[in-house]
C-alpha cells in the first residue's frame, strides 16, 4: 500500500462501524472485511485474517484489538490511536447519554417492561455464546470436560475462587494437553 | 406503592480515589481477558456486585442488557455505563480508558516486536486453555442469568425461540432478537390485567 491514507479516512471508517454495530466486537468482523478488504482495499484478505486470529487471542475487546492492528499497519502508532478512539467513541458517546437518564430507567413502566422483555434473549445470546466460543476456540473433547470441571469449580468455590488465576491455570492445561 | 429506583447515581460526587479504582479495575479486566468482551462478564461482575457492591444484581444485568442494544464493543459499553454511574463523566473516561488500553498496548507490541506471534504454536496451546476456562466462565453467567430470570410461559417461549433462531438461522443481528424481546416484554405489560400492572417492576432477588 502505497497510498498514504489520512487519519481523518481512518478515523472515519472505524468510527463508522463502531457507530452502526450491534452486538460487540464479533460481529464487526464481517463488516470490517468488507470496508477495508473489499471497498478501500486497505489490506490484504489473507492479512486481514491474521489481524482476527491475533485479536482472538490476545486480551481485551476485539473491536479495539482489530482496530489497533490495522491502524498501526497502515499509519503506524498515530494511526494505532486514531483508528482506537475512532472505534470506541461511539459507544461511549451513546452510553454516555443512556446513562445520564438512567436513573429514571427502572421506575419507568414501559422501559421496565422493555428491560425485562429483554432479559431471556441476553440469556440465549450467552449461551450461543458459549457454544460458538467452545465450538471455534476448543481444540479436543477434554476440553469440553475440563470446561464442566472448571464450571464446576466456580460453582461450588464462589467468591473463595480468583478468576484470573482460573485463566492462567487453564492455558498452562492447554500447554501442557493440547496437540 | 413506592417506585424503586435502582440505578445508584452518584455521577458527579465520587471521590477521586474511587476514580482511579474504576480505571483500575477495568484495566485489570482488559488486560487479562482473552476472548473479548463475553468473556469480561462474569470477572465485572464480581468486581462490581460481589466485591465492592457498587451494583446490585438486577442493575449490573440491566446494564448488561442495554450494553447489547446499543452499538459498540460489549466491553466498552460497559465501563462507560458503569463509570458513569460510579464516578460521573471523569469515570465513564477512565472506566472506558482502562478497558481500552491493554487491548491497543498488546496489538502495538505484537505488531512491532513478534511478527509471528499467531504461528507459536505454544501460544496457540496457551490460547486453547484459556479458551476452555473463558467458556466455564461464560456458562457460570448463564446459569447465574438462568436462575434470577423470572421464568414465565411468554419469557420462556421468548428464550427457547431465541435459541431456535441463534442455532438454526444464520445471519441474523442479535439487535432484532434483543428489540423483539423488549417489545414482547412492553406487549405483555400493555395486556396485563388492570390493577396487576405498575407496581411488578421489581424482580426477584
Amino acid at each position: 500500500m502505497n497510498v498514504m491514507i489520512s487519519f481523518l479516512a481512518l478515523f472515519g471508517v472505524f468510527f463508522k462501524i463502531g457507530m452502526f454495530t450491534f452486538g460487540g466486537g464479533q460481529a464487526m468482523i464481517p463488516l470490517l472485511q468488507k470496508d477495508l478488504v473489499v471497498n478501500l482495499a486497505w489490506v490484504p484478505m489473507k492479512e486481514f485474517l491474521d489481524f482476527v486470529a491475533i485479536s482472538e487471542i490476545t486480551p481485551g475487546p476485539v473491536a479495539i484489538n482489530m482496530a489497533t492492528f490495522v491502524g498501526y499497519k497502515l499509519r503506524g502508532l498515530t494511526g494505532a490511536l486514531v483508528t482506537s478512539l475512532g472505534v470506541i467513541l461511539p459507544s461511549f458517546i451513546i452510553i454516555l447519554i443512556i446513562a445520564t437518564v438512567a436513573h429514571t430507567f427502572r421506575t419507568n413502566r414501559w422501559v421496565s417492561a422493555f428491560l425485562d422483555g429483554l432479559q431471556p434473549v441476553v440469556l440465549a445470546l450467552l449461551t450461543y455464546a458459549v457454544y460458538s466460543i467452545a465450538r471455534g476456540g476448543i481444540p479436543a473433547w477434554w476440553g469440553y470436560i475440563a470446561a464442566l470441571g472448571i464450571l464446576l469449580l466456580i460453582l461450588k468455590y464462589g467468591k473463595k475462587l480468583n478468576l484470573f488465576l482460573v485463566l492462567l491455570a487453564a492455558g498452562g492445561l492447554g500447554l501442557l494437553m493440547f496437540r | 406503592m413506592e417506585q424503586k429506583k435502582l440505578i445508584t447515581y452518584t455521577a458527579g460526587h465520587a471521590p477521586v480515589r474511587k476514580q482511579l479504582l474504576l480505571f483500575w479495575i477495568f484495566f485489570i479486566i482488559g488486560a487479562f481477558t482473552i476472548g473479548g468482551g463475553y468473556a469480561m462478564i462474569l470477572m465485572m461482575k464480581r468486581y462490581l456486585v460481589e466485591q465492592y457492591h457498587w451494583l446490585k444484581d438486577e442493575e449490573f444485568y440491566d446494564m448488561l442488557g442495554i450494553s447489547q442494544v446499543t452499538p459498540g464493543p460489549i466491553a466498552v459499553n460497559m465501563a462507560t455505563f458503569v463509570g458513569y454511574t460510579q464516578g460521573g463523566v471523569l469515570g465513564s473516561v477512565l472506566a472506558t480508558l482502562g478497558v481500552s488500553i491493554p487491548a491497543v498496548a498488546v496489538i502495538i507490541i505484537i505488531a512491532v516486536f513478534f511478527p509471528g506471534f499467531k504461528d507459536n504454536v505454544w501460544v496457540q496451546r496457551f490460547f486453547a486453555g484459556v479458551i476452555v476456562g473463558v467458556v466455564a466462565q461464560i456458562a457460570t453467567i448463564v446459569l447465574d442469568l438462568g436462575k434470577r430470570q423470572k421464568w414465565t410461559i411468554v419469557s420462556a417461549v421468548v428464550c427457547a425461540a431465541s435459541l431456535v433462531i441463534l442455532f438454526f438461522v444464520h445471519q441474523v443481528s442479535p439487535i432484532w432478537l434483543i428489540l423483539g424481546g423488549g417489545l414482547i416484554g412492553i406487549a405483555v405489560e400493555a395486556f396485563k390485567p388492570r390493577g396487576a400492572g405498575t407496581t411488578t417492576t421489581k424482580r426477584t432477588s
